[in-house]
């Protein structure tokens, strides 16, 4: 969907992006992750021009981006600015109807369409839609800054540090519906952060920066377990294990596990194979009397188990170490 | 008491001109500030796209408004002429400033992080200045046009120095011709003026957009009519341009025209402006002082005043009494150039100021040499003379020779506060101890100060010697003032002409003036 090749943005005599190539393929979500200043904003903006190339090109949907007007290509795109950037004298109606006015939308679509796109992010368009951006907490900006970007129903979303005003809470309980939002299921996004917890519950893919350059360009698990160099390998380095079973998937633990046979337990709780070990752990940790066991779902080639803590933690130390040899 | 009853019988005696300057004062305010907000708006915003320009344009827009207003007006003349065109343009120039700084900074606050979302967005730089920058804005713009149009109503009193009308009429006039309740009724509808600008714009800015619309027509649409006030035409054969003082004064412009049954058209401008504009061309007859130097520099025609219509004015200076009883010596000094100077004399000395560029002070020490009257300064530690003078160059050069003779002969030291405006602002001054000495001219005493009733002012004007008497022991009386004995010179009010006018019309007296206009 996006093609960036070779792309170089010099600040008078300073590489803030330094010949960066990299394919983002449709429908999928692309985290740009590193420290700050290592260029993730500036790499964004390429993509939409709010900064130019100094060299190397970018094509979005196969055309080149310095081959239309910039104005055009930016209302094809959806953009989520940090601390959502909302327009103080617009209403929250007004505001998400930035771009479907710029688009030449007539106002019944318009209007249908924000109330809509407020509903699916979870505000009432009926309280919400008057409203000016100074009446709202900083959740409900992000929730409407997200709403303006997606209203128009744009292939592709760019996303600058979307939740990075947000408390932990409020803003993991937004991940956690960013996640499942149908709206974006379907979108082509590429998301800039420097929280790598965010990263990895985001990303189908993360590329990680440093000085300006990609350091390394894959799935949450391959930078986990296939760190690229010792860069990437000190980025993760204080995270890692709960990383490590964040990637994970239970299914994936299977050949290791030892099954229980025993169903006295009277605590169990079911899991689908696809989710995270991480996930299994936190519900296993929980104090409580008696100890809860998962119970994995069968499959077609695997049979039901039941897991007690322990039994996780041994897997997936045979699991590391059948990678590490 | 008085004076409110004073005040209240002004105003409403004067109604009818009172609400003709109030509409002339709004419609120079509204053009003026209409004009700077069409000029300053657009380039406040082009120095927020061009920022290299900002320095340029800000520093430029500041100098205009450092110009001090008379020497704007003044500068003026040769291109706008005089009346309401120039006033417009001195107060454009002025309001330009507070209009194009709050654009200015008015958009440059805006959150940058707003101005990149709605780029980001897909706005065109238009759409990004007409619905993001503009109206976050707006508060500050708002607040430079009300500066702007404050700062107006106060500057718009000054379009009175060039005949452009306003409330500065009554202000100025009333100020040269010592009468309050006529100061106060342009005064006051001044301030209330400033207020109700204030106010209403106020309420402009708080009107919901949808409102605004109508609002910008109905301003847009009163501009003509304001403007209509100014194209009324002006066909009269000559046309006079007389200073606020001498068209008030009952030994002026009405004395004149009830001696000659003269009747001239007229405007009425700045003393210092006159000259200017009769050399311009844009008035033909002025009003001024017999023995200006400007006469000389502009070739000007003195009419001659063949039924002796303006009283003398003979020089004298005036001096608190209790300054002459603790410096006894100073008398003498005081009347060494008693009887020393003629017209003619003062005429050149005045001429050497205004058109050779002199300083008064390398005047006055040139004529005290030549008449060996000059001693160098004793530098001495005494106490301070403080001496006065009008703003105009014979006071100047007459308060250098006192100064000069009291430094040489006395151990006295002397400060000098020059440029104390016309008579009232002097003479206040001197009552109330804060000058000590400033030269004054015994027909204005007469008039101005003793506002003496005219039946007995014109049966004293016959007679210089005993208007002298009359007037320096009522001075004495009433403020304890003495008259010294005058200077020799009398220089009295008289109408001028350009030489070259003049001689094609054939006019050397006021009669000769007054058959011409009546052919
Ligand atoms: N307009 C500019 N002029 C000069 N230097 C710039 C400009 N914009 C960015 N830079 C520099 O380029 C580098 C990368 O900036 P960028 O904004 O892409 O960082 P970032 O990775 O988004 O960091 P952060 O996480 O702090 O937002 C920084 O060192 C920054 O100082
Ligand atoms: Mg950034």
């Amino acid at each position: 969907m996006i093609r960036i090749r070779n792309a170089t943005k010099t600040f008078s005599s300073f590489k803030a992006v330094d010949n960066i190539s990299l394919d983002i393929k449709e429908r999928e979500t692309l985290v740009l992750l590193g420290t700050s200043g290592c260029g993730k904003t500036t790499t964004l903006k390429l993509i939409n021009r709010l900064i130019e190339l100094s060299a190397g090109s970018i094509e979005v949907a196969g055309k080149n981006i310095q081959q239309q007007k910039p104005e055009e290509l930016r209302r094809r795109i959806g953009y989520v600015i940090q601390g959502a950037g909302l327009f103080p004298h617009y209403t929250v109606k007004e505001n998400i109807a930035v771009v479907p006015r710029l688009l030449g939308w007539n106002k019944s679509k318009t209007e249908t369409q924000t109330s809509r796109i407020l509903e699916i992010m979870g505000l009432s368009a009926q309280k919400y839609l008057w409203k000016y951006p100074r009446e709202l907490s900083g959740g409900q900006q992000q929730r409407v800054g997200l709403a303006r970007a997606l209203v128009t129903d744009p292939p592709v979303v760019l996303m600058d540090e979307p939740f990075g005003a947000l408390d932990p809470i409020t803003r993991s309980s937004i991940l956690h519906e960013f996640r499942n939002l149908e709206a974006l299921r379907h979108k082509t996004v590429i998301l800039v952060t420097h929280d790598i917890q965010e990263a990895f519950e985001l990303g189908d893919r993360i590329c990680l920066m440093d000085k300006g350059e990609i350091q390394q360009l894959g799935t949450p698990k391959e930078l986990v377990f296939q760190p690229a160099n010792a860069f990437v390998r000190r980025f993760l380095q204080e995270r890692r294990f709960q990383l490590q079973l964040q990637v994970l998937q239970l299914a994936e633990l299977h050949s290791y596990l030892q099954p229980h046979l025993t169903f006295t337990d009277t605590n169990i709780i079911t899991l689908p194979g696809t989710a995270s070990v991480l996930e299994a752990t936190q519900l296993l940790s929980v104090a409580t009397y008696p100890r809860p066991v998962i119970a994995l779902e069968a499959t077609a080639t695997t049979p039901a188990l039941h897991l007690g803590i322990s039994d996780i933690m041994a897997a997936v130390d045979k699991y590391i170490q059948t990678l590490n040899l | 008491m008085n004076d409110l009853a004073a005040f209240v019988d002004f105003v409403r005696l004067q109604s009818g001109k009172l609400l003709e300057q109030t509409l002339e004062h709004i419609g120079l305010t509204i053009i003026s500030l209409s004009l700077s907000i069409v000029i300053g708006l657009p380039l406040g915003l082009l120095i927020t796209r061009y920022k290299r320009g900002s320095g340029t344009v800000l520093g430029i827009a500041g100098i205009l408004q450092t110009i001090p207003s008379i020497a704007l007006l003044g500068f003026l003349i040769p291109f706008l002429g005089i009346g309401p065109k120039p006033a417009i343009f001195a107060l454009f120039l002025y309001s330009l400033l507070p209009i194009i700084r709050n654009t200015y900074t008015g958009v440059m606050q805006v959150d940058p992080t707003l101005k990149e979302a709605a780029r980001g967005m897909g706005m065109t730089d238009w759409q990004l200045l007409t619905r993001i920058e503009l109206p976050l804005a707006l508060p500050v713009l708002f607040a430079g046009i009300r500066t702007a149009a404050v700062l107006n109503v106060g500057v718009a009193t000054l379009a009175a120095y060039i005949a452009a009308g306003g409330l500065g009429e009554f202000i100025f006039g009333g100020i040269a011709l010592n009468n309050t309740p006529m100061i106060l009724a342009g005064a006051i509808p001044a301030a209330l003026l400033a207020i109700a600008f204030d106010f209403i714009l106020a309420r402009l800015q708080n009107l919901r957009r949808g409102r605004l619309k109508p609002a910008l027509l109905l301003f847009c649409l009163g501009i003509p009519l304001f403007s209509s006030f100014y194209l009324i035409p002006n066909n009269a054969k000559l046309q006079a341009g007389l200073s606020p003082e001498f068209a008030g004064r009952p030994d002026g412009y009405p004395g004149l025209k009830a001696t000659y049954q003269l009747d001239l058209n007229t405007v009425i401008m700045a003393p210092a402006l006159v000259y200017k504009a009769v050399y311009e061309s844009d008035v033909d007859i002025i009003d001024g002082y017999s023995t200006d130097g400007k006469i000389k520099t502009y070739n000007l025609r003195v009419l001659e005043d063949d039924k002796q219509s303006f009283p003398p004015y003979h020089a004298a200076f005036l001096v608190r009494e209790p300054v002459l009883q603790q410096h006894p010596e100073l008398r003498q000094v005081l009347e060494l150039l008693s009887g020393t100077i003629n017209d003619s004399l003062m005429t050149e000395l005045n001429y050497q100021v205004d058109f050779a560029k002199q300083s008064p002070a390398d005047v006055a020490k040139a004529y005290l040499k030549k008449k060996g009257l000059w001693q160098a300064s004793r530098s001495g530690l005494g106490e301070t003379i403080v001496l006065g003078s009008k703003i105009f160059t014979e006071q100047y050069i007459l308060t250098e020779m006192l100064s000069q003779l009291i430094k040489g002969y006395t151990d006295l030291q002397v400060s000098a506060k020059t440029g104390l405006g016309g008579t009232k602002i002097c003479f206040d001054a001197l009552a109330a101890g804060e000058i000590d000495i400033y030269p004054e001219y015994t027909g204005t005493g007469l008039q101005v100060i003793l506002n003496t009733p005219p039946a007995l002012a014109d049966s004293l004007s016959k007679d210089k010697e005993l208007m002298f008497k009359y007037v320096s022991t009522r001075f004495q009386e009433r403020f304890q003032i003495e008259w010294l004995p005058p200077l020799g010179f009398n220089n009295t009010y008289a109408l001028m002409m350009r030489e070259q006018q003049a001689k094609r019309l054939h006019i050397t007296t006021i009669s000769d003036l007054k058959h011409y206009l009546e052919q």
